[in-house]
């Protein structure tokens, strides 16, 4: 071939592979104009690349150790080790080939795995590798493979396991794209597995998927306890020379600590199995590098990238959940497989729930209509759907006065035209610089809380808004194609179900997301504008960051915080930190973090509570430095000074300010109620809950807080039906029982308070020694009894050094039953500690025995009330 | 039977030192830099692995020329990046008509150098190294499979 003709066949050639296929043939006819030969040669190419697939893309060094290992292997078919047969190769792996072996004596089929012969060279590690697997096999767990025998002869060192008809979850993870409840079922069986070796202290090392075997029936098993430890001393030995094949199967899914070669624990397999779970949704390890000093950079310095940069539709949790086993500080982890178990479980379960809950719903209409309430939670949970499951839904109330007459709206969800566009960014994004654009145009706008639970495609936009109480819903829909997204929105009136107004957008952009979202809110408060003559504040609301991953954290943060329990808020201070991390000048993310503080510290006392207080202020300040004029910042700041500091005049101020920055936010209103409580201001403080309320009805925490400022304006008929509802709606919600069990007392109505004390204790679990004793005190001595009891039992308990009570609950008990010294040292040792709750001094109706002592006098005068 | 080949339990680590070895051997090459050193140890690498396939198809005993029909062919040809004697025949061919992309896929296959590396010791663009190595693989490509049918 001539020189000349090589090089049009090289032309050709590329142009043609740059070309459509079904172009191709036409594509060729021109290019070689009638010269048959040139284009055979040209087409026989082109065939040919389309065959060649990895042809020689492996490095010739690699090929010829796979061939070495090989042809080690096929020669040892057939052969015998003790009563083991070997039938065929199963596998080769770096510690030496696995075989599909016949146990002569007992008739079975068992594996057979051969170690290499550099493996056993040396005696010592032999002895240890003898000494892990014995460990190994002790292990009995269903989830781990059985080891039958070690055995040691001449020719070589073999384990012989139970034989698993399966596949690797490497095979598994190839084959095709798995979904979440299968990737959450194996996390957790790897996760059990590892929990019952961590018990007998012994780490893995070397969790990946070629290591899981999944049986065809689904059950799992872990394979290769303790010998990866063995790998590890080898390429330490040869580092100096050429272990590099040797760690190449394995790095990817290293702990940083183990690639440094320092000394790893447990929390080694957290990181790995976080790899694997990464993997499974991905397709490839996080880490991974072009080359293996790439990847051992990457493990060491760069952040993992966020699932949902691959996978629409995932739980926020799991993306959690993952980033914290994948931390590069093994404190940051999670420190316990049982840990880690917990959250895989809580997320497995609430999809479960939801898939059962999406198919009753589908199931039959007749069971909607014949039970009513059930199929309202079903909507409910429906509506809570992607997120989580949480029951706050009030079906009770009715008549809460709207306390300025101003025209409320509901912002819902964007929802996609094609349910495949499906995605948060847009759907909650968008509707929160529209909840932002009208809340600055004077509307009452119900925060975005309230906005996310009614996420469902499905949803009835105007059920929405009845649920909310709202005058008016603004419902909108979105479409995508190529790059581009247009909106179009409108908005409904819920008392005659009419379209009210109109909007569509252009088409925009959506490259640059927060661009594109204040455009359109910017378009639709226009549109609005004329409905709604704006009585608009000057100040516009900030959403805060241009950094869209902060600011989907920071929505999640405050989501959990919405909940209200110890384990969320834990959770939703790991989102806001990780929000802020990513955009340290996130001012709202900031403020969120010192709220979320500020409950973790009430649930607290002691050591948790005064870290909570500093932590919290350390974040309000970076928020005001940031935002001077921050409504959540000054509500979280009122909070401190009032429980920590009892600077009550300078609480009153920042409260006062939080409510004038955004009359909008439920939050500020609600710790401005709490402030009121306080300072025995109870109408004040009845009505700022109520506007609360009215921002935000479904919130179970805003609608118990109805409650306790009823109870300390002493209308105890009222809390009690207040506390009754919100125990009906959610009988788990924090501590309203208790809260039902103080007002009852107070009316007088022991019987009843009797009840729901023993439901409580059931509920909680009290230690049934302790039960006994309550029940026995009540029957001989009624409910005078129980109180002597409650308070001889706050003795057996306080004044360790430890105490994780508190110490102003301690001083009711007394002052409950008389005993007035021992009140006063418990208040004493309130004050020392100084808890939060000694705000609240003057207005507690259990210390009500004590309000004539000259002691009580000098006390509110040191708290400074 | 069976029982191990002595002369074959050659290692890996082994095929790069003797790789290594008659390298620094060489002590009248004066290597000009990274990209020389490179080149020349992909040369090295190619004869050693040709030398090492060459004394495993000997112990087998003139070594059965692996007969594929044309409907396997697409699933095989990983596997026919094994055969290091037909490869080694077909790029001499390769080289023949086109040196440059010879050296390329010598560099990248025999050498185990990345496409950047691959552009740096012959001073091109890694896009051109891409696109000629993709017409050098296909080529290589139809050469074996003729080899095969034949």
């Amino acid at each position: 071939m001539t020189p000349e003709r090589w090089q049009q066949v090289n032309e050709i050639y590329h142009d043609a592979l740059e070309i459509d296929a079904s172009q191709q043939a036409t594509f060729l006819a021109q290019a070689c104009a009638g010269d048959a030969e040139l284009r055979d040669e040209v087409e026989s190419l082109i065939a040919s690349h389309d065959q060649a697939g990895s042809f020689i893309s492996e490095p010739a060094l690699k090929v010829a150790a796979r061939i070495l290992s090989k042809d080690q292997a096929m020669s040892r078919v057939g052969r015998s080790f003790s009563h083991y047969r070997l039938e065929s190769l199963l596998g080769v792996g770096g510690m030496g080939e696995v075989y599909l072996a016949e146990d002569t004596k007992l008739d079975r089929h068992v594996a057979v795995k051969v170690l290499n012969e550099k493996f056993s060279q040396h005696e010592s590690n032999l002895d240890r590798f003898i000494q892990e697997a014995k460990a190994a096999s002790a292990l009995n767990h269903p989830n781990i493979l059985v080891i039958h025998e070690i055995g040691v002869s001449k020719e070589a060192n073999y384990i012989v396991s139970e034989f698993i008809e399966g596949k690797t979850l490497r095979e598994r993870i190839s084959e095709s794209p798995m979904q979440l409840p299968e990737v959450l079922e194996i996390s957790i069986q790897i996760a059990n597995a590892l929990r019952a070796a961590h018990e007998a202290h012994l780490v893995h090392r070397d969790i990946k998927p070629e290591n899981i075997m999944i049986r065809p029936d689904g059950y799992l098993k872990v394979l290769d306890f303790g010998l990866a430890k063995l790998i590890e001393k080898k390429t330490a030995i040869k580092q100096n020379t050429t272990a590099k094949a040797v760690i190449l199967g394995t790095v990817n899914y290293m702990s940083p600590e183990q690639a440094k070669g320092e000394q790893v624990d447990e929390r080694t397999d957290i990181f790995s199995l976080g790899v694997v779970i990464h993997e499974m949704i991905v397709g490839q390890t996080p880490f991974a590098g072009a080359t293996i000093s790439d990847t051992f950079a990457n493990l060491i310095n760069a952040e993992p990238q966020p699932l949902s940069d691959f996978a629409a539709n995932l739980p926020d949790e799991l993306q959690r959940i993952t980033f914290k086993m994948l931390r590069k500080d093994r404190a940051q982890r999670y420190q316990t497989m049982d840990e880690l178990l917990t959250d895989l479980k809580a997320l497995k379960e609430n999809l479960t729930f939801d898939e059962k809950l999406v198919r009753s719903a589908s199931a039959g209409q007749h069971v909607k209509k014949q039970h009513q309430t059930p199929a309202v939670l079903v909507l409910v949970a429906l509506l809570a759907g992607a997120i989580g499951l949480e029951y706050r839904f009030f079906s009770t109330r009715k008549t809460l006065s709207r306390p300025d007459g101003k025209t409320s709206v509901v912002v819902l969800p964007l929802k996609p035209i094609n349910p495949k566009d499906h995605d948060q960014l847009y759907e909650i994004g968008i509707a929160d610089s529209l909840i932002l654009k009208l809340g600055s145009m004077g509307l009452r706008v119900r925060p975005l809380s309230v906005s996310r639970q009614y996420t469902d495609i499905k949803q009835d936009p105007l059920a929405a808004g009845r649920e909310q109480q709202a005058d008016f819903v603004l419902a909108s829909n979105y479409e995508l194609a190529r790059g581009k997204i247009r909106v179009t929105a409108q908005l409904l009136n819920v008392a005659n179900g009419q379209v009210e107004e109109t909007y569509q957008s252009e088409e925009k952009d959506v490259a640059n997301v927060f661009a594109m979202q204040d455009a359109i809110a910017g378009e639709v408060g226009n549109v609005l504008s004329a409905r709604f003559p704006t009585t608009s504040r000057p100040r516009i609301a900030k959403r805060g960051t241009t950094n869209e991953d902060a600011y989907r954290l920071y929505l999640q943060g405050m989501y959990l915080f919405g909940k209200r329990t110890p384990p969320d808020a834990q959770k939703a201070v790991e989102v806001l930190e990780q929000a802020v991390r990513l955009d340290p000048n996130y001012a709202r993310a900031w403020a969120g973090k010192a709220h979320v503080h500020l409950t973790i510290g009430s649930f607290g006392s002691g050591a948790t509570m005064h870290d909570a207080y500093r932590k919290s202020v350390e974040a309000v300040n970076k928020a005001l430095a940031l935002d001077k004029n921050l409504a959540d910042a000054h509500s979280a700041l009122c909070e401190t000074k009032m429980a920590y500091e009892y600077d009550f005049a300078g609480a009153g101020r920042e409260c006062k300010r939080a409510v004038e920055a955004d009359p909008n936010s439920s939050l500020a209103h609600l710790t401005y109620s709490r402030y009121l409580n306080g300072r025995g201001r109870f109408d004040e403080a009845i009505s700022e809950v109520k506007t609360a309320i009215d921002l935000e009805p479904t919130s179970l925490f805003s609608q118990r807080s109805f409650g306790t400022s009823l109870y300390y304006a002493r209308r105890y008929p009222e809390a009690i039906t207040q506390f009754k509802r919100v125990i009906a709606v959610d009988k788990g919600f924090g501590t309203t029982y208790n809260w039902l069990v103080v007002a009852l007392e107070m009316q007088g109505n022991y019987s009843e308070a009797y009840e729901w004390w023993m439901k409580m204790a059931t509920l909680y679990k009290y230690p049934k020694e302790a039960l006994q004793a309550y029940r026995a005190a009540y029957e001989t001595s009624g409910w005078q009894g129980l109180l002597v009891e409650r308070a001889r039992r706050c003795d057996l308990e306080s004044f360790k050094p430890d105490y994780k009570g508190v110490y102003f609950q301690g001083a009711v008990e007394h002052a409950k039953v008389g005993q007035k010294d021992k009140a006063f040292e418990y208040l004493k040792a309130s004050f020392q500690r100084h808890e939060k709750w000694l705000s609240l001094l003057k207005v507690e109706p259990g210390l009500d025995s004590l309000r004539d002592d000259p002691r009580f006098d000098e006390l509110v005068k040191r708290v400074g009330l | 039977m069976g029982g191990e080949r002595p002369g074959h339990s050659l290692q890996t680590t082994e095929l790069v030192n003797e790789a290594y070895v008659r390298l620094v051997d060489w002590k009248n090459v004066q290597w000009q830099n990274r990209a020389h050193f490179f080149g020349v140890a992909a040369q090295m690498m190619r004869r050693i692995l040709v030398d090492f396939a060459r004394s495993r198809q000997y112990a087998k005993r003139g070594g059965e020329a692996r007969k594929v029909s044309l409907a396997a062919a697409a699933s095989v040809s990983a596997e026919r990046g094994e055969d290091f004697i037909a490869l080694d025949d077909a790029l001499k061919s390769l080289a023949a008509i086109d040196a440059r992309k010879g050296r390329i896929v010598e560099l990248r296959f025999f050498g185990g150098l990345s496409v950047e590396e691959t552009a740096e010791v012959l001073r091109i663009s890694s896009r051109t190294v891409m696109r000629e190595w993709s017409l050098a693989q296909a080529w290589l490509h139809r050469e074996l499979v003729k080899g095969e049918q034949r």
